[in-house]
């Protein structure tokens, strides 16, 4: 605890003792004396019956006493005093503190007062405040007052008889601790004037601390008011009354510790709030006395309520000691060079000046300079935390910022359209970018319908109808069932956009999305698609394709006419024409020529609508219409495409086909780059059965080979012949191989072969004889060469494929280089085939090579 | 399992429905070619559920709805019907339909809006 801390508190706990010692007693009801008024002195008693006896002494009153036993003997007890020789005119005497059951009052002999029922108040037991006027000629006479006393257990007057004229009295009385009305009225407006600012206070804690404050205040302007001393004469006695004194005194020390334990916490142990919830206890009891006072009443219950509640010396003992804990607590718990700390032990200083220093009836004051100390330190907490949240706000306000510009940013660039509307149907303020080149035009509080379809009333319609009707399904059932209805894609301005529909809070949130690059490759896709399609469906049905040409260039040109010079009635005419043309369409469209195809389809459109309405058609208008018509036009769109792409040529042989490689290869790759697997590589296998040759085209060269080199090496032989070989292959895939078939051959005539002479010498027929024969067999392709030459020595079979192996010693011009036969193997090995070899010395040899079937 | 009345003016229309719903474990227990007839037919059967088409000559769907649901005010009715007809769509659940299927349809969409609508 720090030591100025220590300090303050030890000097407030200091005064709170000297007060404590003051208040003790607590007779803060003493009134002032005027000189306009005074007090009937010299008063005496006797006990007596209803009329005054002459007999019994009188003895002197003791008003500090104030009261006596009840005479079980007597019911009364007779009071007398004299009154002054002179002096005012017309007073009033002013009676207060009258214990008894009834009074009555005499001017010597000359009853000029009797108590009514209702002027007995606290239980029948005090008569109220009476201000009674005196009759002329009052001076010198004796006033005798008659107390009755029948359930009253004490009898007598405490307080005071003053005489005086009325006005002064009045005066008097009201004066008399009017400050006590005058703060408790200021307290209750000070409450209420907090009640109306605590609207204001958002914070919880800080609203528990302006109520406790509030009740507090409220408590003392309570007990203010409650013991001000005229209440009685002011208004009728109530049972409210003892409520609200001994409710209000009793609370007051409870509101305020409650008040510290909201602003500075309820210290070590919740000592604090043990503080406040032991003073709360001490209100039961009362509570309950009072309520059992006002009930039943009973004397014992009362004695036992007015003890109870006049135990002012525990009470206050309590709450001193209660105060000494909370500062003890304050020192305690609250930081260093705290403000609200100082300003609390100012105000308890304060109170505490005010009783041992000034007088004891500022206590009030006091009080007061303490509420206002309270009503400072929540002051000074609610400009911390307002200071505080200001600068939250501004530090939430910037991230907002920040952030709010950043998502902005993202929205922006997003590439997207976003906006929002809500039920009115027109565009919320807040919109990205790229709504004002979609739209191209600021589109803020217009009708989104308007937006959206321009020109399209129907469509506009029916939109308003689903967006009202998802807008005003709360409960989102209805949403799935009818988002599905709203466009996903439209053209605006000539864009494609597409978009997407949220719905968030009854607000609708849409996404639009410029989709036009991506339609118009998507179309130019699909075009480029068509007309590959229609492109190799020519191509491989070039019959079909002439035929239908043909046919069509026929049709339009001689046949259209004689038909409608026909003696047709018009119905069957037009059916003809009809179905002819429905025909024509259905021929084009099997080969993909989809111009020409969607222009008879507009046409057999129309033809239909004549067919039904027949009567108002006549032959003429029939004739020039079908006249009109551009039908080379229409094929010649298709027909362009397909020159463009396959060539002049190939519409001039329509009996067979004529491509240039080139300009396969540029279809194959436009296939390549513009269709995706698997379509593409359906239509290239289409396309490169084109190409395939039988394989025995490549071998076309080798019987002119052959027959030059044996006149070159001077052997006679057979004519070669290639037997089969109709299967269709990949020429490319072979070409390598087959022409490295030159060695074999060569080797066959150069080396295997005889010379004639040593043919017939060894009883051979004089030609040679090389036999080439191609076979299929369990998806392989055997291609046989077969000679009857002289063989191969058994020993070298097995190396004849080798690099650098020769039978001969000199290389010469035709073979012997020992490379042909090792470049026949690496070619077969390329294409995965292998080969054997049989031969019989004296007889001959066979290659047979097994090869793999490419397409 | 759903006793469904199938009403369409196309027959082939009809018939792929029937199997998309026969193939979906549903019974198609009467067809109707025309609103009229949809009602009579629903009167004899008591489907759990109607397929309607929109464009229909004589009666076409909306009336059918309506005729049916002012005197079977549970009937349970679709709608079949492809996008460029919304507005009618949009008509026929104002009419009172459950729900409605856009042309051309899949059996899992069939499924799912069936399910949903015997659900309720």
């Amino acid at each position: 605890m720090k030591k100025s801390n220590f300090v303050l508190s030890a000097v407030c706990i200091l005064l709170l003792i000297l007060v404590s010692i003051q208040v003790l007693p607590y007779p803060l009801f003493s009134f002032h004396q005027s000189t306009s008024t005074e007090p009937i002195q010299g008063w005496e008693y006797q006990w007596g019956q209803e009329t005054l006896s002459k007999n019994m002494p009188w003895q002197k009153w003791d008003f500090q006493q104030g009261h006596l036993e009840r005479n079980p003997r007597y019911k009364y007890i007779w009071l007398k005093a004299e009154l002054p020789q002179e002096g005012y005119q017309n007073p009033v005497i002013y009676f207060y503190g009258i214990l008894a059951d009834s009074l009555h009052v005499y001017l010597d002999k000359e009853l000029i007062y009797q108590s009514q029922e209702t002027d007995t108040i606290l239980g029948n037991q005090v008569i109220r405040k009476i201000i009674m006027p005196l009759p002329n000629e009052w001076q010198g006479k004796t006033i005798f007052l008659r107390l009755e006393a029948t359930s009253n257990q004490y009898i007598g007057i405490y307080g005071t008889v003053l005489l005086g004229p009325h006005k002064n009295i009045l005066e008097q009385i009201f004066k008399h601790e009017f400050d006590h009305i005058l703060l408790g009225s200021f307290f209750l407006t000070l409450a209420s004037i907090m009640w109306a600012v605590s609207i204001f206070v958002r914070d919880k804690q800080q609203k528990k601390a302006l109520f406790a404050l509030i009740f507090f205040t409220i408590c003392t302007g309570g007990w203010n008011i409650a013991e001000y001393d005229n209440v009685d004469l002011l208004f009728f006695y109530s049972p409210l009354w003892p409520y609200l004194d001994g409710i209000s005194v009793l609370m007051t020390p409870i509101a305020g510790f409650y008040f510290f334990e909201q602003v500075f916490g309820s210290g070590p142990g919740k000592i604090i709030r043990r503080i406040w919830q032991f003073h709360l206890l001490y209100v039961i009891p009362y509570l309950v006395l009072v309520t059992l006072n006002n009930t039943i009443f009973n004397e014992n219950v009362y004695t036992f309520l007015t003890t109870y509640y006049s135990w002012t010396y525990i009470k206050l003992l309590f709450i001193l000691y209660s105060l000494i804990l909370v500062l003890v607590v304050a020192g305690l718990v609250v930081k260093r060079d705290n403000l609200e700390i100082k300003i609390f032990a100012a105000g308890i200083t304060f109170l505490a000046l005010s009783i041992v220093c000034v007088d004891l009836d500022l206590a009030n004051w006091g009080i007061f300079g303490l509420i206002v100390s309270l009503i400072l330190i929540l002051a000074h907490r609610f400009v911390e935390n307002h200071d505080r949240l200001a600068a939250w706000s501004k530090n939430l306000e910037q991230t907002v910022a920040a952030r709010t510009a950043s998502l902005r940013n993202l929205l922006n660039n997003a590439g997207q359209g976003f906006l929002s509307f809500g039920e009115d149907l027109l565009v919320n303020e807040e919109y990205s970018e790229e709504c004002l080149r979609i739209f191209g035009q600021d589109i803020e509080k217009k009708p989104i319908l308007d937006l959206l379809f321009p020109e399209d009333e129907e469509e506009k319609n029916f939109l308003e109808n689903v967006f009202r009707k998802i807008i005003h399904d709360r409960e989102g059932s209805l949403r799935e069932k009818y988002l599905p209805l709203l466009p996903n894609e439209l053209k605006l301005k000539g864009q494609d956009i597409q978009i997407q529909y949220k719905i968030v809070n009854d607000i609708f949130m849409l996404i639009i999305t410029d989709v036009t690059d991506k339609r118009f490759l998507e179309r130019q896709v699909e075009k480029e698609r068509n007309l590959l399609k229609m492109v190799v469906r020519c191509m491989l049905n070039r019959r079909d394709f002439h035929e239908y040409v043909n046919d069509y260039r026929n049709f339009y040109s001689s046949r259209l006419q004689q038909i409608l010079a026909g003696e047709c009635p018009l119905p069957e005419l037009v059916n003809e024409i009809f179905r002819l043309v429905h025909t024509f369409k259905g021929s084009f469209s099997q080969l993909e020529m989809v111009k020409v195809v969607q222009h008879l389809h507009n046409l057999e459109t129309d033809l239909a609508d004549w067919q039904k309405n027949l009567r108002n058609i006549d032959l003429s208008s029939l004739k020039s219409y079908f006249q009109k018509l551009p039908w080379e036009e229409w094929l010649e769109e298709d027909l362009r495409i397909l020159q463009s792409i396959l060539g002049q040529d190939f519409f001039k042989r329509p009996e067979g086909i004529y491509i240039e490689k080139t300009k396969l290869l540029e279809i194959e790759e436009k296939i390549l780059s513009s269709l995706q697997p698997p379509e593409s590589e359906h239509l290239l296998k289409e396309i490169r059965k084109l190409s395939l040759k039988p394989f025995r085209e490549l071998l076309d060269a080798y019987p002119e080979y052959i027959e030059r080199l044996g006149e070159k090496l001077n052997k006679s032989i057979k004519p070669l012949q290639i037997q089969g070989g109709n299967t269709l292959v990949n020429p490319d895939k072979y070409l390598n191989f087959t022409k490295s078939l030159v060695n074999v051959f060569r080797n066959i005539v150069d080396h295997g072969l005889e010379s004639s002479p040593e043919r017939l010498e060894r009883n051979k027929p004089e030609y040679g004889n090389i036999e080439c024969r191609i076979q299929v067999q369990d998806e392989k392709l055997y291609l046989t060469i077969k000679d009857d030459g002289r063989g191969i020595k058994q020993e070298i079979v097995s190396l004849i494929f080798k690099a650098g192996f020769s039978t001969v010693d000199g290389v010469r011009e035709i073979s012997g280089r020992g490379m042909g036969l090792a470049a026949v193997k690496i070619e077969l090995e390329r294409i995965g085939g292998s080969v054997e070899v049989s031969t019989q010395e004296g007889i001959g040899t066979e290659f047979c090579f097994i090869l793999p079937i490419l397409e | 399992m759903a006793r469904v009345l199938i009403v369409d003016d196309s027959a082939a229309a009809r018939k792929s429905l029937q199997l998309v719903l026969q193939g979906l474990g549903h019974a198609v227990i009467g067809e109707a070619a025309n609103g009229i007839q949809a009602y009579g037919e629903y009167e004899r059967y008591h489907p759990d559920l109607v397929t309607m088409d929109i464009t229909m000559p004589k009666s076409d769907g909306i009336q059918a709805i309506e005729r049916i649901l002012e005197r079977f005010s549970n009937a349970k009715i679709i709608v079949i019907s492809s996008l460029a007809q919304k507005t009618m769509v949009l008509k026929a659940l104002e009419a009172g339909a459950k729900h409605y299927i856009i042309k051309p349809f899949s059996p899992d969409k069939v499924s799912k809006v069936i399910n949903l609508i015997l659900e309720d």
